[in-house]
């Protein structure tokens, strides 16, 4: 029976489109605010638990064929992004236009859901779109500052470049294997031919530049210091979640070998240094985190270097764990009258004796991304460098962790700023905003779970 | 009984330590104090008497008490036990009886001072560890002990810490004995590597043994000697003890005369087995001994504080009881030290009773006439210094002579040269402690006036303690230490040809004594111009003399100093500031630089991203088409 | 509640004293300080518990849990107590309630940071020592990092943001390097043995080529010697030290150190023999270079911080010496040295700290004759500056005579072989007993000694909680140089069963 098929696979999408739908009617009716985030929020947490509910029943299916299939670790995975969304729109309240914010994330949203259940490139190609386009327009939307639309049109720019990669190398690729499904990367992967070599490089290099993986990071630092805060914090979680997660669907069981092995390699260590090295001297903490994302994109690309059985789990742990803490560190940051003035790293000097609970957030937060236990970022780091290893990559797993060493400073730097500096001259109290607080908490819970244990949390994916 | 014995000065220490100080608040009075800081002394004293009966009515067997295992490393064992034979009896009834007489001279000594109850917790601390040392069976209490006296005496001679220059004494005392320590446990470890225990009783016996043990007895005799030289102030780890002299007068008696310098006489003895296996190590022993003796004499001879003259004849008198233990006459060495005990304690103790009458002048030359002044102190004075200068039939006379004689006639490296030199020295001696004596005590007063009408006799608690000593002093001679020992440390072998020698030997040594006699009488009698005019033709020659041949300087200039520049100019400055942290911040400098570099990259120039992305497309592009 | 449980109640009284510390309104600073003391007291009641009912005679692992963490990759929470670790966390739990409660005058801002900080430094020393599992050792190990980097930072002196991140960047490039060779040494055991885990007893029995055995003890030994800290990697102690508030300098002199000589003694030579035996000259050279190297630097400083710190570096190079001579007797030196200089160094810190809240400064030239100003303080200072100087009677002869006694048997047989290099090491050490007297009594000198002079007078006496603090510290600094028997009995199995795996060659192939 079809019908029901289509329906249960497809739960999670089914109550996203249900809440983009309701959000713009609620938009129509002019009764946005409130009830708008309200709304979508609910219907977010109805995808995540439905996926979740899915997932842990091991439920599988394909609701069209060659196209659309889902199977337990991908409903687990959707699960995961969307309980991830419901931080950021908790934090969304009061920051943004609200109506608009909903129904954009949802439809993002629904774009990474299709990702993770695409068994096709045009399905590949309409979940990337589907999930970049919003973003655009969402980095837009803090049209307060004038930077917001340069960055909006960088990204749109560079972001066009990668959809032009990435349909290129589609093309190609169905050119050399006369096919269109995604197994069929995996087996140019393995092919030697011209042909085929440049349809995987491209296909690679745009996810590379959706991953802001150097050299096609540039758009990151400024795109994310255009945005707003919750938009900044979309895409440095929940976007590249959606991107590393596909590319992983993507390669499926393929084992990397020279010359790609190198790329794959090469690429994603330049942009660990270069990311680290760079976010040191950063003004402000949305740019701080922008570099700091590039150095862990190419942490989580470092993944696919490793056995294809481990993949998922380090890739999905990683971006849990790494998840949860920049959501945590966004929640965190106090508000400020001025979006400029608020994460101007000069303003957070001295934090801890003005707001003692956002600066023991943040620094739990930027600890874990510096990957030291007891915080869960340790353990994902170790995940992921231990494939590596596995996969008898020595020489790069130790070059990758020294690599992680030079990111240390500069999240100890923003800690030394918070407790071991003279109090920054703040004009006016900063506004308590309840529901971002209350995020902040959700994600330090998760955080907590999955730092005590880490082993049962892998075991699902 | 033994722990008792050892157990019964710590006792006073805590007492006194705790109660009478101001780390306790100063709880009890000067009489708890005396009482506490002599009894127990006097008690462990006689306790030693009891168990030399004991140990005779044992038929002469060791008696052996173990305190306890102080560890037990897989099957190495070391036990904290005490060892009582006649070598040990000797050596406990001189420290705990020359040893109680001082605390009971101090009593009058240290009258109006603030530290009294500090000063006898410091004196019983010191008799424990003294007693530790020569009771104690396995080298490691031994050391416990030598090392513990040496804390004691680090503590006594900077007893008044408010002078710098004392603390700076004590230093130097603590330090250069660390050095003769350093050899010390070298030693040990030879030992234990090689017999397996640091029992010396063992150790004994195993050298004794037919199969000796596979080590060199004289690289053991070296080292251990090397700590005898620390301890009792031989060439080249002389130079501290002068310098400890800055300790009150009791102490030097005590520590620096009667029993602590002579620990080093001790342990040679103690291991005579080792030693009669090391005739290199032995001859090393005799020339540094008698080397020691002869240059300190000569320093002596142009001191002019009295307490420094007695230091110098202390190093020289130590320097003869090595030439013996050298030439294998152990028990000869013993002698030497128990009548060196009586007489050099009577001499400091009588210097003491001058500076006290004096009000605190140690300087001779603004001395002279305290005979009629004080003639308890100058009698004693006189038979003490009689006795040292060997004038028959006073105690040093016999332990001297004897000591000549082995020198010159003991079939273990005995020589005339090395009688030749003791011999000179024994003149020196005659000399400078006769000069000393008429520095003093005769011819005019050279006084202020002040110090001149206060000049007064000291209480009786002293001078009864002098009479006591000049007593010993005058008999002690007779007491046949050597016999006594014999048949643990048999005396060397004499050939017989050269005993013809003996009697003419004897007399010169006699002859020498009083030629001393005689010179300083000479020379120091009524006015000093003839002493200034012999000062004068051999002006060079006084100052070397007096500048103790320069051997402190030389030692700053050779270690001091190039230490302190090694490790501030090379390992401070070069090595930790430029070389390590230098390259450290280096490094930062060019992350924080690459760092500035990035960010410029970041122009937010679209067309340079654009660039960026073109340029990693064909890179890549190109780079998978290597092998094609 | 079982032994094991009481094991793991000492482990994890710290969180709850976190969060205790953190329940009480800053308001009320007076409660915080009680309660971190109660906390920290019971701990140490439960240690002392525990030590009593430590089993000398059986090897291998006591009062044992093991529960699975990470299963897929054979990690399990595993923790115990064992000879190689017992005196350590005797040593931890007994300075825990000594810190707390010499910190109370001494810290006066975000006071409940502070203690909570402290409990976060024990629980993450106490779990490194009791930890059975590698990954479980390295968490600890890493989490370390952050309480002391804020302790330092915030409670810090002038330039205490430079020694803070210094000490941090330190360390944690030697923990990169390990958690790689962490990670190899597991993946290598997989492969070889086919068994996925990462307990000590499993990792024992891998077999490792000679040149990856190097390439590991090299990365295991830079992390470790970092701590320790050996020559030249030491540069960041003196620093540290001098900025550290007085609690951290006790806590970092008093038990972290020890964890680098620890890491050594129970994984980096055991794990790595063949390698070890290779490059024990070279080590052994450091060590020595160490002892000699630290005590000069101690003898011109005038920072009575400083020389403390250098002096501990010259202090642990003889642990490392002990460890090396692979001698039973060397060994069992060296974990009383490290005991020792816990409890000496970390006293003279709180020493430091005492003066230093009565005259604000740590220059020596600023003081003299403190001997006849402070009375009960200088005997104090005077007792552990001896057992500093390793005077009989006092831990710290203990622990230097049986390194050097062990060194030098180790020593002599191979210089009967031919090989004079360790007895000339050796003979070096023994020197450095010199240099400790040296640099010590100039410390004394310029400190109690002369005309009375400090900047802040009139100065008042040690009070009687400084009083009771120094006295618990003294006993133990006697105890343990007058009756070492006991605990080295508790010790001697581990010293046997480290010699064991330090001297049996695991290179593949060779008879299991």
């Amino acid at each position: 029976m079809i019908g029901a098929t289509v329906f249960t696979a497809m739960l999670p999408e089914h109550l996203l489109l249900l809440g983009i739908v309701g959000v713009i009617a609620l938009e129509i009716v002019g009764r946005a605010e409130r009830a708008a985030l309200a709304f979508a929020f609910a219907c977010v947490a109805a995808a995540a638990i439905a996926a979740l509910r899915l997932g842990l029943d091991g439920y599988s299916a394909t609701a069209f064929a060659g196209q659309f299939s889902v199977d337990a670790s991908s409903l687990l995975v959707k699960a995961m992004v969307l309980a991830l969304a419901l931080p950021v729109l908790m934090m969304a309240r009061g920051e943004l236009p609200e109506g608009e914010f909903g129904a954009l994330l949802l439809s993002s949203l629904y774009g990474v859901c299709l990702l993770q259940s695409a068994d096709s490139f045009p399905m590949l190609f309409l979940g990337l779109e589907l999930m970049s386009l919003p973003v655009y327009v969402l980095v837009l939307l803090a049209y307060r500052r004038p930077q917001s639309a340069e960055a909006a049109l960088k990204y749109l720019v560079l972001g066009g470049t990668a959809t032009a990669t990435f349909l290129m190398g589609a093309s190609l690729l169905y050119g050399s294997g006369g096919s269109l499904g995604i197994d069929a990367f995996a087996r140019a992967l393995g092919a030697s031919d011209g042909l085929s070599r440049a349809a995987v490089v491209l296909i690679v290099l745009a996810f590379f530049l959706k991953g802001a993986i150097v050299p096609f990071h540039a758009w990151a630092p400024d795109a994310y210091e255009g945005a707003s805060v919750p938009v900044t914090a979309y895409m440095a979680t929940i976007v590249k979640a959606g991107v590393l997660l596909a590319v992983v669907r993507l390669f499926g069981r393929a084992q990397l070998a020279t010359p790609m092995l190198e790329i794959f390699a090469a690429l994603p260590l330049l942009s660990i240094v270069w990311g680290n090295l760079a976010a040191m001297r950063q003004p402000s903490l949305r740019r701080m985190i922008a570099y700091s994302s590039i150095a862990h994109a190419g942490y989580l690309f470092y993944a696919l270097l490793g056995d294809a059985a481990g993949r998922l789990q380090a890739v999905a742990f990683y971006l849990l764990a790494y998840g949860l803490m920049n959501l945590l560190a966004f929640a965190a940051l106090p508000a400020a009258e001025d979006d400029v003035e608020r994460d101007r790293l000069d303003n957070l000097k001295g934090l801890f004796h003005r707001a003692p609970y956002a600066a023991l957030m943040l620094a739990i937060a930027m600890l874990s991304l510096a990957g030291i236990p007891p915080f869960p970022g340790f353990v994902a780091k170790f995940l992921i460098f231990r494939n590596v290893m596995a996969a008898g990559l020595t020489t790069y797993a130790v070059l990758g962790l020294v690599g992680s060493y030079l990111g240390i400073y500069f999240y100890l730097r923003l800690i030394q700023f918070m407790f071991m500096s003279p109090d920054a001259q703040i004009s006016g109290a900063t506004p308590r905003r309840g529901l971002a607080v209350a995020a902040s908490a959700a994600c330090l819970a998760g955080a907590v779970l999955i730092g005590v244990f880490p082993g049962w949390v892998i075991g699902g994916f | 009984m033994l722990t008792a014995i050892v157990l019964l000065p710590l006792l006073g220490f805590v007492l006194n330590g705790l109660l009478a100080t101001r780390l306790g608040g100063n709880r009890v009075g000067p009489r708890f104090v005396s009482v506490v800081g002599c009894g127990l002394p006097i008690a462990s004293f006689a306790l030693v008497v009891k168990a030399l009966l004991d140990l005779r009515a044992g038929g002469w067997a060791p008696l052996v008490e173990i305190a306890y295992r102080w560890a037990l490393i897989g099957d190495n064992v070391f036990e904290i036990a005490f060892y009582f034979d006649r070598l040990s009896a000797v050596m406990a009834l001189v420290v705990t009886g020359v040893g109680s007489v001082i605390h009971v001279y101090s009593i009058g000594y240290m009258k109006d001072d603030e530290g009294y109850g500090r000063f006898f917790a410091y004196l019983n601390l010191f008799l424990f560890f003294m007693l530790l040392l020569v009771l104690g069976r396995s080298l490691l209490v031994l050391f416990v002990g030598w090392e513990g006296v040496g804390l004691a005496s680090y503590l006594l001679i900077g007893f008044w810490f408010h002078d710098l220059a004392n603390a700076r004494a004590g230093k130097k005392a603590f330090v250069t004995n660390r050095i003769g320590d350093a050899g010390f446990l070298l030693g040990m470890f030879v030992l234990f590597q090689a017999v397996g225990t640091l029992d010396m009783d063992r150790i004994n016996a195993a050298f004794s043994g037919p199969t000796l043990p596979l080590i060199s007895a004289s690289l053991v005799g070296v080292l251990l000697f090397i700590g005898a030289t620390g301890k009792s102030a031989q060439i080249p780890l002389h130079v501290w003890l002068p310098d400890a002299m800055a300790g009150p007068t009791p102490v030097s008696a005590l520590i620096h005369a009667a029993t602590m310098v002579t620990a080093g006489v001790y342990l040679v003895a103690r291991m005579s087995a080792v030693y009669l296996h090391a005739p290199e190590a032995s001859a090393l022993i005799a020339v540094v001994g008698v080397a020691t003796a002869f240059f300190a004499a000569t320093i002596a001879i142009v001191q002019t504080d009295i307490k420094k003259v007695l230091a110098y004849s202390t190093i020289s008198q130590l320097g003869f009881m090595f030439l013996a233990l050298g030439v294998g006459a152990y028990g000869v060495a013993i002698f030497h030290l128990v009548t060196h005990a009586f007489f050099k304690a009577c001499l400091f103790l009588g210097a003491g009773s001058v500076i006290h009458a004096l009000g605190g002048e140690q300087d001779l030359r603004r001395m002279g006439g305290l005979a009629r002044r004080i003639p308890l102190t100058f009698w004693t004075f006189a038979i003490a210094t009689a006795a040292i200068a060997g004038i028959p039939p006073l105690a040093g006379f016999f332990s001297k002579d004897e000591i000549l004689w082995y020198a010159f006639a003991s079939t273990r490296g005995g020589s005339p040269l090395l009688w030749l030199v003791a011999a000179a020295t024994a003149l020196m001696t005659a000399f400078y402690m006769f000069r000393l004596l008429w520095l003093a005590f005769f011819g005019r007063s050279r006084m202020t006036h002040e110090v001149e009408h206060h000049v007064h006799e000291s209480p009786l608690s002293m001078t009864g303690v002098l009479v006591l000593l000049a007593t010993l002093s005058a008999l002690g001679g007779f007491i046949a230490v050597p016999h006594f020992l014999e048949t643990q440390l048999p005396l060397p072998p004499v050939d017989g040809h050269l005993h013809a020698y003996e009697t003419p030997l004897l007399v010169i040594s006699v002859v020498l004594a009083l030629a001393g006699l005689a010179a300083a009488a000479w020379l120091f009698g009524g006015t000093a111009e003839r002493a200034e005019r012999l000062r004068a033709r051999f002006a060079g020659m006084h100052r070397w003399l007096s500048g103790k041949y320069f051997v402190d300087e030389l030692y700053e200039r050779m270690l001091g100093r190039p230490l302190a520049w090694i490790s501030d100019r090379v390992f401070l400055r070069f090595g930790d500031r430029a070389l390590i942290d230098g390259t450290l911040h280096g490094l930062a400098a060019i992350a924080r630089g690459s760092a500035a570099v990035l960010g410029r990259l970041q122009t937010g120039s679209l067309h340079l991203y654009a660039g960026f992305v073109l340029v990693g497309i064909v890179g890549a592009l190109l780079w998978s088409w290597r092998h094609v | 509640m079982s032994d094991a449980g009481v094991l793991n109640a000492v482990l994890f009284l710290p969180l709850l004293g976190i969060a205790a510390v953190m329940a009480v309104p800053a308001s009320n600073p007076a409660l915080v300080r009680r309660l971190a003391l109660v906390t920290m007291i019971v701990q140490f009641v439960l240690a002392a518990w525990l030590y009593a009912r430590f089993d000398s005679t059986r090897a291998g692992l006591q009062f044992e849990t093991r529960l699975p963490w990470i299963a897929q990759w054979g990690v399990y929470y595993q923790i115990g107590l064992d000879g190689y670790n017992v005196l350590l966390v005797m040593l931890t739990a007994f300075l825990g309630p000594l810190v707390v409660a010499g910190a109370f005058t001494a810290i006066a801002k975000d006071e409940k940071l502070f203690y909570a900080m402290v409990f976060g430094v024990q629980f993450a020393m106490l779990g490194t020592f009791v930890a059975q599992d590698l990954f479980v050792f390295y968490f600890f190990w890493e989490t370390m990092l952050i309480p002391m980097f804020l302790l330092i930072g915030i409670w810090g002196g002038e330039r205490r943001i430079y020694a803070t991140l210094k000490f941090v960047l330190y360390t944690a490039f030697g923990s990169i390097l390990m958690l790689a060779a962490v990670i190899y040494l597991v993946w290598s055991l997989q492969k070889t043995t086919g068994i996925t885990s990462f307990a000590f007893s499993d990792l024992v029995k891998s077999r490792l080529p000679l040149d990856a055995q190097s390439l590991l003890l090299a990365a295991f030994a830079l992390s470790f010697a970092i701590k320790v800290p050996m020559v030249p990697l030491h540069t960041w102690l003196p620093d540290a030290h001098v900025e550290a508030p007085t609690t951290g300098s006790v806590i970092l002199a008093g038990v972290m150190l020890k964890m680098g000589t620890y890491g050594f003694m129970k994984l980096g030579f055991p794990l790595f023999p063949d390698a070890t035996q290779l490059y024990t000259p070279v080590l052994m050279a450091l060590a020595v270079l160490s002892i000699v190297y630290g005590a000069c630097l101690a003898l011109v400083q005038d920072d009575i911080k400083k020389i403390i710190a250098y002096s501990s570096i010259s202090h642990l190079g003889y642990v490392m010496l002990g460890l090396l001579s692979v001698d039973l007797v060397g060994i069992q030196g060296a974990i009383i040295q490290m005991v020792s200089h816990g409890l000496v160094a970390g006293g003279l810190f709180l020493m430091v700290g005492m003066i230093y809240e009565r005259c604000h400064t740590r220059e020596l030239r600023a003081y003299g004759g403190l001997a006849k100003l402070l009375p009960v303080y200088s005997v104090f200072f005077m007792i552990l500056t001896l057992a500093s100087v390793g005077l009989p009677t006092t831990s710290g002869f203990t622990g230097e005579f049986l390194v050097l006694l062990g060194a030098f048997r180790a020593a002599w047989p191979l210089h009967t072989a031919g090989n004079d290099l360790p007895l000339v090491l050796a003979v070096v050490a023994v020197s450095g007993v010199v240099l400790g007297a040296l640099y010590m009594l100039r410390f004394a000198l310029g400190f109690l000694y002369g005309a009375p002079r400090a900047p802040h007078q009139p100065l008042v006496d040690l009070g009687s909680r400084e009083k009771a603090i120094l006295a618990l510290i003294v006993a133990a600094v006697f105890a343990l140089g007058l009756f070492p028997d006991e605990p080295m009995a508790k010790t001697e199995l581990a010293a046997k069963s480290y010699r064991q795996l330090v001297t049996t060659s695991r290179l593949p192939g060779g008879t299991p």
